[in-house]
């Protein structure tokens, strides 16, 4: 007679995994088909020694390293400058109220660095003395935001400072001055940055903005 | 407590470093699997990590609800494969790291029951498949469902539990042969004694 117990069946009882009444019916099986029984008991005694070395705590790696790991994961992924973004594919503007205020503050910003900052002799902050100094509560998306931001006014300030320096102004020469065509990639940065936030954040980005 | 679901949401609204929370949960579970995968520390480390970059960069792909762990022991299970594929590993030696107790340290005699036990474990290990040892690995120690075992491995689910029933046949000979060489090897020895 064959044996009505195939391999996937054997494995279901083994783990406990079958109805009642199949359960029992391959009890009963096991009880009178010896080829079954040494069958079974093989891999119960596999599967207990693997159980057991499964119940012994297995060394692991200092707290320091699962520390470390998060963070190496965190730069490589959601903690990553968006310093690409310069290549991206302009989406579709959303036409939330406070998005295109926010966008117009920082067009705004950006003309004022442009038209004033030359003048102002204001000392020039980096994007990560800017995004240090203000980081709130390790909001990673609005850090980015920022990031972009004031690096766009810092590119637009360290030009001026680069043309003041050469005395090229003082000559009356202005076509070194950042183009309308070197803006719109930089202000293209920014804008993608505020996409990413949230009506909350981009409160924030405009409170920011203003202590600029 | 968030859901994966809830996480993985909040991640793709911008919230991006809830991943972060997605991290510590799973990376513990991720390298013990690679661990007893056969890995060493550094190369479960590394694996472990481009593992959950890959899933961030394509968090958009979980869509079903409870599905981010699995999805997850896919991608590092086949960084792992791709790996041990590259160094061109055969039979694979399970890591010391795998098999080293911490309660072991103070108690000699845990120690010499466990080392026996995990000597035949290894042994047993080594001569499995890659694939059985993937099962055997999912299963047996990380008490996974067959049928998330089966979307990991990318089997049937009958498939896997073949798979297994033959892992642990496997298993259970080698126990028997290593049992089989320490009764000859005490034999020889007592006729040795005599004799001498």
């Amino acid at each position: 007679m064959k044996c009505p117990l195939d391999e996937s069946l054997l494995v279901d009882y083994l783990e406990g995994e079958l109805e009642a009444t199949a359960s029992s019916m391959v009890s009963e099986h096991l009880k009178s088909c010896p080829v079954c029984r040494t069958e079974y008991e093989a891999l119960l005694e596999a599967r207990e020694a693997l159980r057991a070395m499964r119940e012994s705590k297995t060394e692991e790696p200092p707290e320091s390293f699962w520390q470390e790991s998060l963070q190496a994961v965190a730069q490589a992924t959601y903690r990553r400058r968006v310093d690409s973004s310069l290549g991206k594919v302009i989406k579709f503007p959303y036409l939330k109220p406070k998005f295109l205020a926010a966008a117009a503050v920082v067009m705004m910003a950006l003309a004022g660095t442009l038209k004033w900052g030359l003048f102002t002799g204001r000392s020039v902050r980096s994007p990560e003395t800017v995004v240090q100094a203000v980081s709130p509560a390790n909001n990673i998306a609005l850090e980015d935001s920022l990031y972009l931001l004031t690096r766009a006014i810092y590119q637009c300030d360290l030009a001026a400072m680069a043309l003041e320096s050469i005395g090229e102004l003082e000559a009356g020469d202005t076509s070194g001055i950042p183009s309308a065509g070197m803006v719109f990639p930089v202000g293209r940065s920014v804008y993608e940055g505020l996409l990413d936030l949230k009506d909350n954040e981009i409160d924030n980005v405009m409170v920011l903005l203003a202590s600029l | 407590m968030e859901t994966d679901g809830q996480l993985i949401a909040q991640v793709l609204h911008g919230e991006r470093e809830k991943f972060g929370i997605l991290v510590e949960r799973y990376q513990r579970q991720i390298y013990r699997f690679l661990i007893r995968m056969g890995l060493d520390h550094d190369e479960t480390a590394d694996i472990m990590q481009n593992a959950f970059i890959k899933a961030y960069s394509n968090l958009k792909s979980v869509r079903e609800e409870g599905s981010f762990r699995c999805w997850l022991y896919t991608i590092a299970a086949n960084q792992a494969k791709n790996y041990l594929r590259q160094v061109s590993r055969r039979g694979v030696q399970v890591s010391p790291e795998a098999l080293y107790s911490v309660e072991e340290r103070d108690n000699p005699e845990l120690i010499y029951e466990r080392r026996s036990l995990r000597d035949r474990i290894e042994e047993a290990m080594v001569r499995l498949s890659e694939i059985q040892r993937q099962v055997v690995v999912l299963r047996a120690f990380e008490d996974l469902p067959f049928k998330e075992v089966a979307k990991i491995t990318n089997m049937s689910l009958s498939g896997v539990k073949v798979t297994y029933h033959r892992a642990l046949k496997k298993m259970s000979i080698s126990f028997k042969i290593k049992v089989s060489n320490t009764k000859l090897e005490a034999r020889e020895k007592g006729q040795n004694e005599m004799s001498a």
